[in-house]
């Protein structure tokens, strides 16, 4: 009997420490966390709760070499709007799972692997320039209609929110470049300069993708 | 001795067929067709041989087309896919032509991915750097799908799927003209810039006689074409000699794009083979910023094979 009793307050103990810690580190002053509903799984975004976390690792260093990691301008591609988290979590919320846009983590495949901004899909910088022969399938596959040869409509297509490494990444500018090149109209395109450094020093949830999204998709584009 | 290089080819070919298991229609499509698609501007309808005719006359051909049965049903099933893209079927929203692909690799990447499929020749070595940008973009696209909620539904049809499985149906150039032409005129597929002719249309004739002289070729049958022995002529094609002070002559040719020429093929008619469209385009970016962009009555620069 006092085992169970025992056992019981334990648990009301450790139930009441996660509700407090659950609200220690917020998004916001309003907000706690984000759940949204992306493609039919439901994403959740919050912050580390330890509050004497911090950053180790690749994203802990403060001096890589320049070039080519130099710092980027707050606004590279003129009409293209920069974010920061909140926009993106509500671009999340009002574009993403709406079907509306995506959010792109313009990154090459190794580094989405190690962890990326929940909802994100991978569309390498390198993906977006003219060169690659699959590039126009890319475009048709955001939802611009082709009008012949190298032109599109882009009236239907997806807003697309750009991200890197951040600051210090020049990889975001480049996908930027080379949409607004293909004719992606600049109100349709957005920029979280911040990218995975500043969101990974708020402590925001990263999510590992599934790799098996890479080899469902080796046979979809051939030869 | 033409006749001994063909039934080597043959040969070859049919050898290939026993030990892939490829259904010998494409050997008979191929051996049929190669004398006259060898060269442009004969895409004039090649009589079909009759199937009883070529098993008379070559055992070989006849032994591949006895072999298991399991080769009738691939041609079967490869028949089916295609009369499901029946080019009748897609008539909604024709583009003024078809979307491009780009990089200069194109065309040669395009007709060695079919060759490959076809078992005609060794599977094709990408570079890595092509590997990635291909893996990178297939995720990408499918990654973008999965967004969307859309259930994988396996590979989408490419110019080289289609151009593959008519080919092993044993279907007829001007079929495979409709097929591919309906499908880039709906932007299912895209298709390598050099393949645009100046009418916005796919030149099928330049992809499929670069495909008979690439088989023939790496067969051995034929040595690939020298593009300083090649002598072009006829419509469009101006020659201007020019004699310099220290008595050295300088030829510079040009050619005026007519109707239905791709850079594929007038690649192929100046330096044999239409891989050579690169220096083409080269010589004549002032004007043309993507192969695809041939316009009839536009004069073109054709730089000396040296250059190649």
């Amino acid at each position: 009997m006092l085992r169970v009793l025992l056992a019981f307050c334990s648990g009301l103990a450790l139930l009441g420490a996660q509700t407090v810690s659950a609200q220690s580190v917020k998004l916001t002053e309003e907000l706690a966390a984000a759940e949204l509903t992306i493609a039919g799984r439901t994403v959740l975004i919050a912050r580390i709760q330890d509050e004497t976390a911090t950053l180790t690792g690749d994203f802990a260093k403060t001096s890589r070499a320049c070039p080519p990691f130099c710092i980027q301008r707050m606004v590279p591609v003129r009409g293209v709007a920069t974010v920061g988290e909140l926009e993106l979590i509500s671009f999340l919320e009002d574009k993403v799972s709406s079907g509306a846009g995506v959010l792109i983590d313009a990154r090459l495949p190794d580094w989405f692997a190690k962890g990326s901004i929940p909802g994100a899909v991978n569309l390498p910088f390198a993906t977006l320039a003219e060169e690659n022969p699959f590039r126009n399938d890319i475009l048709m596959a955001l939802g611009a209609v082709p009008l012949g040869g190298n032109t599109f409509d882009f009236t239907n297509a997806v807003d697309l929110m750009l991200f890197c490494n951040g600051i210090w990444s020049d990889q975001s500018l480049r996908g930027l470049q080379a949409l607004r090149a293909a004719g992606y109209p600049a109100e349709k395109l957005r920029y979280y300069r911040g990218g995975m450094q500043d969101w990974q020093i708020l402590g925001l949830t990263v999510v590992v993708p599934p790799t098996t999204q890479q080899t469902a998709a080796a046979e979809t584009v051939q030869p | 001795m033409k006749k001994a290089a063909l039934t080597y080819l043959a040969l070859v070919l049919a050898m290939t067929a026993l030990m892939t298991g490829a259904p010998a229609s494409i050997y008979r499509w191929l051996s049929e067709t190669s004398p006259e698609l060898a060269t442009r501007n004969s895409t004039a309808e090649v009589p079909p041989a009759t199937e009883d005719a070529q098993m008379a006359t070559d055992p070989v051909v006849s032994m591949a087309a006895s072999s298991p049965s399991a080769l009738a049903t691939n041609a079967d099933n490869a028949a089916e896919q295609i009369a499901a893209t029946d080019p009748s079927a897609l008539t909604e929203g024709r583009l003024a032509k078809p979307v491009v692909r780009g990089g200069d690799a194109g065309l040669d990447r395009t007709t060695s991915a079919i060759l490959a499929e076809l078992a005609i020749i060794p599977k094709v070595e990408l570079t890595t750097e092509e590997v990635a940008m291909r893996d990178m973009s297939s995720s990408a696209i499918s990654g973008l799908a999965n967004l969307r909620g859309e259930e994988s539904t396996g590979p989408a049809p490419t110019l080289e799927s289609l151009v593959v499985e008519a080919l092993r149906a044993g279907q007829p150039d001007d079929y495979i003209d409709a097929l591919i032409n309906e499908a880039a005129g709906s932007g299912a597929i895209s298709v390598p810039s050099a393949l645009v002719t100046s009418d916005g249309r796919v030149d099928t004739a330049v992809l499929l006689s670069t495909l008979v002289t690439k088989a023939q070729v790496a067969s051995g049958a034929v040595e690939a074409v020298n593009p300083a022995e090649v002598i072009a002529g006829g419509e469009g094609v101006e020659v201007r000699v020019t004699a310099s002070a220290i008595g050295d002559s300088t030829q510079n040719q040009f050619y005026t794009v007519a109707s239905g020429d791709s850079l594929g093929s007038i690649a192929q008619k100046f330096y044999g083979d239409a891989v050579y469209f690169p220096a083409i385009f080269e010589a004549n970016r002032t004007f043309l910023s993507s192969p695809d962009e041939l316009a009839i009555g536009q004069r073109l620069v054709i730089p000396p094979a040296s250059v190649l």
